[in-house]
Formats: C-alpha cells, sequence, structure tokens
C-alpha cells in the first residue's frame, strides 16, 4: 500500500490518484481457495529445417497451491510423421523423463508434419505444416528519443513478407554480452514476439524490439525469424493475451493445436538467422 | 409483416378507445405548467389531484406540462411535489382554463410541523413499476468520493442497480451488463458516461433537473434500444426570474453554474462547468514520469429555452466533456462525449401535447502514442443523428395516449490507426465504417377504468438496418472468413425489425397497499465490445449485422407496495425474471484490438436474470434514508464456453445491501453515511497450473468459476450551512470515503512468488483505502 508520510489531507488525496491511476501500487498477497483441478498432460513440441535433434516434452498440470514441480509424463508413445510418409518415434531421455528426442528426420519447408503421442490410455494428435523460410534482410539499432526514461537504443528486423499467402512469424534471440555490463536485454520463449501479415501482405515488415529492452554499446545480438503455420500462431498469441486478468477480455488456456483437450502446441517451422553489434 | 399487422391491430384498438370515450356531461380541461416560485424551474413528475373527484390524480410531464378533463363545477385543486410546499386553490371550472402552478420549497420548520395527511402516497397509486427517481435535493447530503455528488454513484445505492465497482461508472441493472443501459441526457445518447477512468460520472449534479431510471420491462414504450435500463437526465432550464450564480471549490476539481432569464420569465440559460485539477498537484512531483504527467476532465452543460407563445417553445440544450491523460509527449489519450438537442414543444390544444426533438450525439477517443521518434494517432468514433416527436393525448383523468416515432443514423469509426511520416515503417490502419438506421413507432395507453386498477400497456415497432457501404464478412464455426460480399454506399445489408410489447398494471388495495405486474419486451443493436474487465475509453460498440442479431430480453416483474405510518415509510419488493437471447460474449483468447474481424471473435448465447429487490425508505424527518437490499442471479449459456453449460456473468451478484442514513442534527449541521456491501463479481481464476517453455502458467478450468471477494465500504459526510441571506449562501461539505478503510479487490493477479520461485501467489490490487475530501460552495 501507498506510505505515505505527509500527512496532509492534499497529499493523502492526490497521492492514491497518482499512483493507483498511474501505477496501481496498493498491492498485498492475499490468501484464495481454489479448486484442485485433474491432472491434464502438457505437450511441447517442435521441428524445424535445421538439423535436429527435435524434442518433444510431456507433463502434467499440478493444482495451484502447490510447488512448481511438473510431474514428467514418461513411457508414451510419441511419433512424428510428415505427408510423404516418413515418420519416427521418439525415444524418451533417460537421463530427463518426460523428453523425446528425435535421431533422423529432419524438417523441410513445405511439407507437413504430424504429431502424435499415446499416454495414459489416451491418444492426442497435432498437424502443422512447415511454412517456406523468411530472410531477416536487415538489422538496425535505433535511438529512439522522448519516452520513459530518455533516449534508448532498439533493435528492429526487416524483412520481406512472401505475397500471395498468409504468413505468420515468431521471434527468437540470443543476446551476447561484453564483460562487466549489467544484462537488462532478454528474450524468453514464450514472451517472443509475434506478428502476422494479415494486413500487409507482400510488404516490407519491420519488427521492433523496443520497449522492455535497454542495450548498450558492445553487445551482439542474434535473431531468429520463425516462420510458422496459423494452428502455432493462435497458440503463441492467445497465450500472450490469456494471462492477464485487467487487459484480456475473459482468462483462458491458450489455443492449441493439439487434439483431446491437451495444453501446450506443436510447431513445424522453418528459420533464419542474422546478428548484429550494438555501435 | 406480421409485426404491422399486429401494431395494426393496436392502433385499431386505440381508435375504438376513443369512440368509447365520448362525453356525457359536459367536460372542460385544465391545463398549464407546474413551477418552481423562486427559479421558474418547471417541475417534472408533480402530481395535480382534483380532491372532489377521488382517484383522480395527473402527473407533470417531461415539461412540466399538465391537463386534466372532468365535467364542469368547482373544485379543490392540490398540487404536489416533493420538497415543496403543496399548493391547492380552488376553480370554477366553466370553460377550458389555463392555470399555471407555482410552488414553494419547503422550509425547514415547516417540514417539521408538516400534516402527516398531506403526505402523498404516489408510490402506491402509480401505475409505473421498476422505477426509481431521486431527488436531486437529497443528492447533495449524500456523500461521495472526492465530495463530487454523483447521480451514477447515487443510483447504485438502489434496489436492483448496482455499481459496476471501484473505478468504474458503469451500473449493472437486473443483471443486464453495463452497455444494456440507455443513458439519456436530454434525450441525446451518452456513450461513455465516465469520467477519470470511471471515478466520477459525466453528469455535473448541478446542470439537472430530474434522474429516472427505468429498470426495463413495462418501461414506456416512447423508450427503447438497450435491454436492461433506461437512465433519462433531464437538465435544468435555468432560472427565468433572475441570475443567480452557484459554485464549489473542492480539493481536485471546483464547478461554476451561472443561470438567468433572456427574457424574464419568457426565456432563461444556463450554463454550468467543471473541471479537475489533480495533475496540479502531479507537477509538484519531483519524479519527472509524475511531474510530466497530465491528468484531467473537464466538461460544459448549456441550455436555453424561450417560450415563443402559448403554445410554441423551444429549448437548445448541449453537453461536451473531454477527459485528457498522458505523459509529456510520449502518450496521449483523451475522450469525452459531445451532445445537442434542439426541441420544440407545441401545444395543439390543451389535450394534445407534442415535443419534436432533433439530437446529436458523439463519443470519440484519440490516443497519440510516440512510438521511437515516429507519431501515431488512433480515433474511433460513434456517432448519432437523431430525429425524435413524441405526443400525448390527454384525453380525460383517466386516459392518456402517447404516441410517436424515433429516427437515428449511427456512425461508428471503430478506428483509425494514422502514422504520423511518410517515412515510417509502422503501417497505417482504418477499420471499416459502420452504418446504421434505427427507427422505431410506438404508441401507448396509459388507462384508470375503476377507481382502484389503472393499467398502461403498449407497443414499441423496432427496425435496424445495417447499411453500406462495406466489405461484410461471413465466417465458419472456426472464426474463418467464409465469404466477403461488397455493399454500396446507402445499400442496406441486413435489416431486422422487432416488435416490443408492453405493459403494466396496478391494483391498489388500499391507501396503504398496492400490487402492481408488469411485462416487457426491449431489444438492442448497438452492443459493446469491451477488452477488459472494467471497461475502458478504448471499448468499440458494434451494431447488428448479418453476424450479430439484435439482443432481445423479455422481463416480468411482480410487485408489493406498501406505505406505513401515514406514509412516513414506504416499503417495496419487486421480483422479477428476465429472459434474454443473442448475447454476445468472447471465444477463448478473443482478439478484439483493431481486428476488422472482429465478428469472428464473437460467441452468441442465451442469458436468463432474476430476483428479489426491496426497499424500505423513511421519507421524513430529521433522521431520513432507506434500506435497499438486492438478492439475485444473472447467468448466460453460450455454445463453446465453460463446456455449454450455463456459467455466472460478470455481473452476477447473489446479494447487494446499501444503506444511508442522514440526519439533520440542527439548521446549520447535517450529518449522513452509507454503507453498501456486495458479493464479488464473478471471475475466471486457474485452478491449477503448468510449465511451457520454461515459464509458469495458469491453468483454467471454468469461465467465471471464482468470485472477487466480497465489497464492503462505509462513507461518512456532514455538511455545514454557513449563513443564509436573500443575497448570497454558502456551506462547506466534508466527507470521508470508505471509513474504515477496507482493502477492497480491484483485481487479483496471479504471479511467481518473488522469495520462492517455486510457489505461486495471488496479488490483491487495491484503489483507496481512505478518501477525506472538502467542498466550499456558494450562491449567490
Amino acid at each position: 500500500m501507498i506510505k505515505s508520510t505527509k500527512h496532509s489531507a492534499v497529499s493523502y488525496c492526490l497521492l492514491p490518484i497518482a499512483y493507483c491511476l498511474l501505477f496501481s501500487s496498493c498491492q498485498k498477497v492475499i490468501d484464495i481457495n481454489l479448486n484442485a483441478a485433474a491432472p491434464q498432460i502438457v505437450i511441447e513440441a517442435s521441428i524445424n529445417d535445421q538439423p535436429g535433434p527435435y524434442y518433444v516434452k510431456l507433463s502434467q498440470t499440478v493444482n495451484f497451491s502447490e510447488t512448481n514441480i511438473f510431474p514428467a509424463v514418461s513411457g508414451a508413445l510419441v511419433k512424428i510423421t510428415d505427408n510423404t510418409g516418413l515418420s519416427e518415434i521418439l525415444t524418451e531421455d533417460p537421463a530427463v523423463p518426460g523428453s523425446y528426442k528425435t535421431s533422423t528426420i529432419q524438417g523441410v519447408p513445405g511439407r507437413s508434419y504430424t504429431l502424435s503421442v499415446s499416454a495414459a490410455g489416451k491418444n492426442y494428435t497435432s498437424v502443422s505444416d512447415m511454412p517456406l523460410p523468411v530472410n531477416i534482410d536487415s538489422l538496425a539499432i535505433n535511438t529512439t528519443t522522448g519516452g520513459f526514461g530518455g533516449p534508448r537504443k532498439n533493435l528492429e528486423a526487416y524483412f520481406r513478407d512472401p505475397a500471395g499467402v498468409a504468413n505468420y512469424y515468431r521471434f527468437g534471440g540470443t543476446l551476447f554480452v561484453l564483460s562487466n555490463h549489467v544484462i537488462q536485454f532478454s528474450i524468453k520463449q514464450n514472451s517472443n514476439p509475434i506478428t502476422s501479415d494479415k494486413l500487409r501482405d507482400g510488404s516490407e515488415l519491420t519488427n521492433n524490439f523496443g520497449g522492455r529492452n535497454t542495450l548498450i554499446s558492445g553487445d551482439s545480438i542474434v535473431i531468429a525469424l520463425q516462420a510458422i503455420d496459423k494452428g502455432a500462431y493462435d497458440y503463441f498469441r492467445t497465450l500472450g493475451q490469456s494471462n492477464n486478468g485487467i487487459t484480456s477480455a475473459t482468462p483462458a488456456n491458450p489455443e492449441s493445436n493439439i487434439s483431446n483437450g491437451a495444453l501446450g502446441y506443436f510447431s513445424a517451422y522453418s528459420v533464419r538467422s542474422k546478428g548484429i553489434a550494438v555501435p | 409483416m406480421k409485426k404491422f399487422a399486429a401494431l395494426f391491430v393496436f392502433i385499431t384498438f386505440f381508435a375504438t378507445g376513443f369512440a368509447q370515450n365520448d362525453p356525457g356531461p359536459k367536460n372542460y380541461t385544465l391545463s398549464g405548467y407546474v413551477k418552481d416560485g423562486k427559479t421558474g424551474e418547471e417541475l417534472i413528475g408533480a402530481v395535480v389531484v382534483i380532491k372532489e373527484i377521488p382517484a383522480t390524480g395527473v402527473s407533470t410531464n417531461a415539461y412540466g406540462f399538465y391537463s386534466i378533463t372532468i365535467p364542469e363545477g368547482n373544485y379543490t385543486v392540490s398540487v404536489q411535489y416533493m420538497g415543496y410546499e403543496i399548493s391547492t386553490q380552488q376553480i370554477a371550472l366553466k370553460q377550458n382554463i389555463k392555470q399555471n402552478i407555482i410552488l414553494k420549497t419547503k422550509s425547514k420548520q415547516l417540514e417539521e410541523v408538516e400534516v402527516s395527511a398531506e403526505r402523498k402516497n404516489e408510490n402506491i397509486t402509480s401505475v409505473q413499476m421498476g422505477v426509481e427517481k431521486l431527488d436531486m435535493q437529497e443528492i447533495k447530503n449524500i456523500p461521495v468520493i472526492f465530495g463530487e455528488k454523483d447521480v451514477l454513484k447515487t443510483i447504485s445505492l438502489l434496489p436492483g442497480i448496482k455499481s459496476a465497482g471501484e473505478g468504474n461508472s458503469g451500473f449493472y441493472v437486473r443483471g443486464g451488463a453495463a452497455d444494456q443501459n440507455l443513458i439519456l441526457l436530454d434525450e441525446a445518447t451518452v456513450y461513455n458516461a465516465s469520467h477519470l477512468l470511471g471515478f466520477f460520472s459525466v453528469f455535473n449534479s448541478d446542470a439537472i433537473k430530474d434522474v429516472t431510471v427505468y429498470k426495463g420491462g413495462g418501461e414506456p414504450a416512447e423508450y427503447g434500444g438497450r435491454l436492461a435500463s433506461v437512465l433519462d437526465i433531464k437538465m435544468n432550464d435555468g432560472n427565468d426570474k433572475k441570475f443567480a450564480v452557484n459554485g464549489g471549490i473542492g480539493l481536485i476539481s471546483s464547478r461554476l453554474n451561472i443561470e438567468g432569464p433572456i427574457v424574464k420569465e419568457k426565456g432563461s440559460f444556463i450554463v454550468s462547468a467543471r473541471r479537475t485539477y489533480a495533475d496540479m498537484f502531479l507537477k509538484l512531483s519531483k519524479d519527472t514520469t509524475i511531474n510530466k504527467a497530465r491528468l484531467y476532465f473537464y466538461d460544459i452543460n448549456l441550455k436555453a429555452n424561450y417560450r415563443i407563445n402559448d403554445k410554441n417553445r423551444i429549448y437548445l440544450s448541449g453537453y461536451f466533456g473531454q477527459d485528457v491523460l498522458g505523459f509529456g509527449t510520449t502518450f496521449g489519450i483523451n475522450w469525452g462525449n459531445a451532445t445537442g438537442t434542439l426541441r420544440w414543444n407545441h401545444l395543439f390544444s390543451e389535450k394534445l401535447f407534442c415535443n419534436t426533438s432533433a439530437i446529436f450525439s458523439n463519443y470519440a477517443y484519440q490516443i497519440n502514442i510516440n512510438f521511437g521518434g515516429t507519431p501515431i494517432n488512433i480515433v474511433s468514433r460513434i456517432q448519432d443523428y437523431n430525429l425524435k416527436q413524441d405526443y400525448e393525448y390527454f384525453i380525460n383523468s383517466k386516459n392518456k395516449i402517447k404516441f410517436g416515432f424515433n429516427s437515428i443514423y449511427h456512425q461508428i469509426i471503430p478506428g483509425a490507426i494514422t502514422a504520423g511520416s511518410s517515412t515510417s515503417r509502422i503501417s497505417s490502419l482504418h477499420l471499416p465504417n459502420k452504418y446504421g438506421s434505427e427507427n422505431a413507432l410506438y404508441i401507448s395507453q396509459e388507462l384508470k377504468p375503476f377507481a382502484r386498477f389503472s393499467f398502461e400497456y403498449g407497443a414499441r415497432l423496432a427496425s435496424f438496418s445495417l447499411i453500406g457501404p462495406g466489405d461484410i464478412y461471413t465466417y465458419n464455426a472456426d472464426g474463418e472468413t467464409l465469404d466477403t460480399t461488397n455493399y454500396r454506399s446507402g445499400q442496406i445489408v441486413k435489416t431486422y425489425v422487432n416488435l416490443e410489447p408492453r405493459a403494466t398494471a396496478n391494483y391498489v388495495i388500499n391507501e396503504k397497499n398496492s400490487i402492481k405486474a408488469s411485462y416487457g419486451r426491449n431489444t438492442q443493436n448497438l452492443h459493446l465490445i469491451s477488452n477488459s474487465t472494467s471497461g475502458n475509453p478504448t471499448d468499440v460498440w458494434i451494431p447488428s449485422s448479418n453476424n450479430v442479431k439484435p439482443e432481445i430480453a423479455d422481463q416480468v416483474s411482480l410487485g408489493y407496495f406498501r406505505n406505513l405510518k401515514d406514509n412516513m415509510y414506504e416499503f417495496s419488493s419487486e421480483v422479477y425474471y428476465k429472459n434474454m437471447q443473442n448475447q454476445v460474449d468472447y471465444k477463448n483468447g478473443a482478439q478484439l484490438n483493431f481486428n476488422a474481424n472482429i465478428e469472428s471473435q464473437l460467441l452468441y448465447g442465451s442469458g436468463r436474470a432474476y430476483g428479489l429487490e426491496v426497499l424500505m425508505k423513511k421519507k421524513y424527518g430529521k433522521f431520513n434514508g432507506w434500506i435497499s437490499y438486492t438478492l439475485s442471479r444473472t447467468e448466460r449459456l453460450i455454445a463453446g464456453i465453460n463446456n455449454d453449460k450455463y456459467y455466472p456473468a460478470k455481473q452476477d451478484r447473489t446479494h447487494d445491501i446499501a444503506i444511508v442514513g442522514i440526519y439533520e442534527l440542527s439548521p446549520k449541521w447535517t450529518f449522513s453515511a452509507t454503507w453498501v456491501y456486495y458479493t464479488g463479481n464473478a471471475v475466471t481464476f486457474p485452478s491449477g497450473k503448468y510449465e511451457v517453455g520454461g515459464q509458469v502458467m495458469n491453468y483454467y478450468t471454468e469461465r467465471n468459476g471464482y468470485r472477487m471477494p466480497a465489497y464492503h465500504r462505509m462513507d461518512i459526510g456532514a455538511t455545514w450551512q454557513g449563513k443564509k441571506t436573500e443575497r448570497y449562501e454558502s456551506s462547506w461539505n466534508f466527507s470521508i470515503y470508505n471509513v474504515y478503510a477496507r482493502e477492497n479487490a480491484y483485481t487479483i493477479t496471479f504471479q511467481t512468488d518473488p522469495n520462492d520461485a517455486t510457489k505461486t501467489q495471488a496479488l490483491q490490487t487495491s484503489l483507496f483505502r481512505l478518501v477525506p475530501a472538502i467542498t466550499y460552495n456558494f450562491k449567490f
């Protein structure tokens, strides 16, 4: 809650407005009794056009009050098949229960991939099409003026959207930092910016990584542009909207592209990368 | 066509009604206006009673006009209005008489010695039910946040009307959503009634004469267009006798009201303005983010009227308000309403009153963002042009007919994004505009066939057409576009016609008891799509279309009204059941922002709401106030949500209690207190969690399966009346909002425990603990 040292009526009236309206800061941790939920399978699976192995991770939900230990689903039958008839049964890593790995298959852009999982007597399937790769034309570091906290360096990626088809993208990245710098820049997997060409088919697209990141001269970055299909896009899009009670219409689980009520996603994507050093 | 046939049957029936009312003995009409003696303001809903003819009573209409037709004779005419002295006069009715009646404001002393027999029991005798009327005198004394008296906050203390919560001036009526209320300011629709993200309403109490809420079902047929309720607010006309100035200076806002005659007793004007200045204090902050912040609103109410002659009078009224919020040049959002109403009252005869209105209404928001050096501008707007004509035919004291039409042209600009510079890599985007035409015809009749029985019935024939130009999409169940059709400008895409029958009846058991029943159908063709749980200035209105069907509600209600101790206490209890069709909800993970295919993100289904409302009110004496209680349930059934089972709507609240007490200690001091309690809103909370990509995610199992914590709060207030002279009076108002500093939950979010990454915790955000306020009010 707000701590006000000046207890004049004025500050009492104004600080709450200013702080609450602008910064929502009257917060406290509370106890809430949440219902127990029957465990549900969580599938995280992807395949791309770079050499494997690719991994499929199977785990389970736990009740909200429990600690964050998510039981692995072991002993499942996990298979990836493509539309040319090529298929492989994945093997579980004995060292990492619930993690299943390919050994021979490699993704080919333009093909359609089917994931099937059999675990505890239930079958789950998902189909994902691997789009053709899209190159990053260039990366640039721009300095923003104005805004909170003064000028800052922003990364922008430029690429040409292929015309005539619907394209969906997801960005991944790695930051290499020079010694002695504080790392403030991070791209997490689940918070990857995603974009689609819905309204700008065939044009040059820009992705601005500004806002949450601060770059320092000497940093170097590699950005990966994933071309994903609509099912995967819908998953990541709804993922970004689902978990916040204030800004989303109604919180809900992200839209999974896997059948039979499984949580998670299966994404077949092609990927291209580019690097830049921060001047 | 069936519907037109039904309306024809109605009209024929009315016509037969006329024929049967051929007068036997010679009848004459007494008509005129009822006015406030000091300001000349016409009084709405004043009751005119002829003492010699029992159960004869008429109310003044929205313009203060009354007309009563009775046989020739000598009569005692008595006129009463809450807060005014009763006027009684002898009238020899040998011809049609025009008689304006002047009422004097009741003095405090008189109120104490008031003869109990003269207290009125209008709640028992009036045919309408499901209606709440605010006494503007009473509002002054009820404590509210920041000391700014507010009609929207006050009506939520009445049964069946629930505040949407702190930081939200939306309200819910009988299980309806916030967008299902028709909010009218001098007949113009107000699309967003909140200032400062909901902490204030757009209605400046200084400028308001009358506030009436109809809680749906059986409301008069002249109203239509929303499912749940009508909040009809009428502005003051202005003092037509002398210039007067009043105002108030508060800690975060001030207001000023100027009124006076244009031509004495023929025409008057009123100008009322407010501004908050919270941001001026923000400038004192050393924090560069806070001191660059802009956060204020202002609004202006204007009205002028002129009586051309006995039969014609014109009114021009307008409202303009704007909210401004921003930080330096980085970000800014402005939003506000503008309305304008031009009215012409015309008396065809002593018995036939007509009003014609041309109305304009506009709600718009604008966002400016400096995005990495590129200025981006977003605008959105909804605009109405509305022509309306209403007739009231006062056939005799037992028979009144109302009819009229209403024609509205809607223009909606859902959103246009303009990127400032041509070199910008951020693309401009213009969502297609939407155009709609809404037309309605209505007729209703109020009859008192027996002394103890009265009823009002009628029908409204409402049509809505979505009009081109534009691309109209059809979607499959997955929300994918199946087909796109391009419509030319003016071409009709889709028309819906609905007949809305309404009826209400009152049986007066005796002077102290009555039973009322009502049925009504309402339809709604504009739907608010809100991307948040609390309501934002950026919420979008969408019209009915080939995909979105008109919402329909049928409501039945039954009420028992009883007065106790010579009308000192009023008790009422109503039960209602409402069935709703074509309700709109969102798909899980719906994408609502700047989506041209917004209709593909919606799901449709039905809803039901039922409840019990109880009100116990002490109207007179040094100590007065009320207790209001509502027990209710509101549920929805929508395919694709909650495994196709009924789930509670967000606004479902089991219990809602409000207690209001006002105590006049002395002529100088008045104290007041309110206490509210309600069940928390239905919300979706996670029941479990899981991990994807190294992040812990919430696992949701059901829609709205949980409740926010119960809300309760007490406010207290005191008013000190300074020296009162003919020329100057002043008062100080002190109030404390949330006096026992209850931390009510505004939102609850879930996050990883910062001290233990293996645990997850629930974090509650509350807005206000204790908020004191002081306001100085003056009048000269």
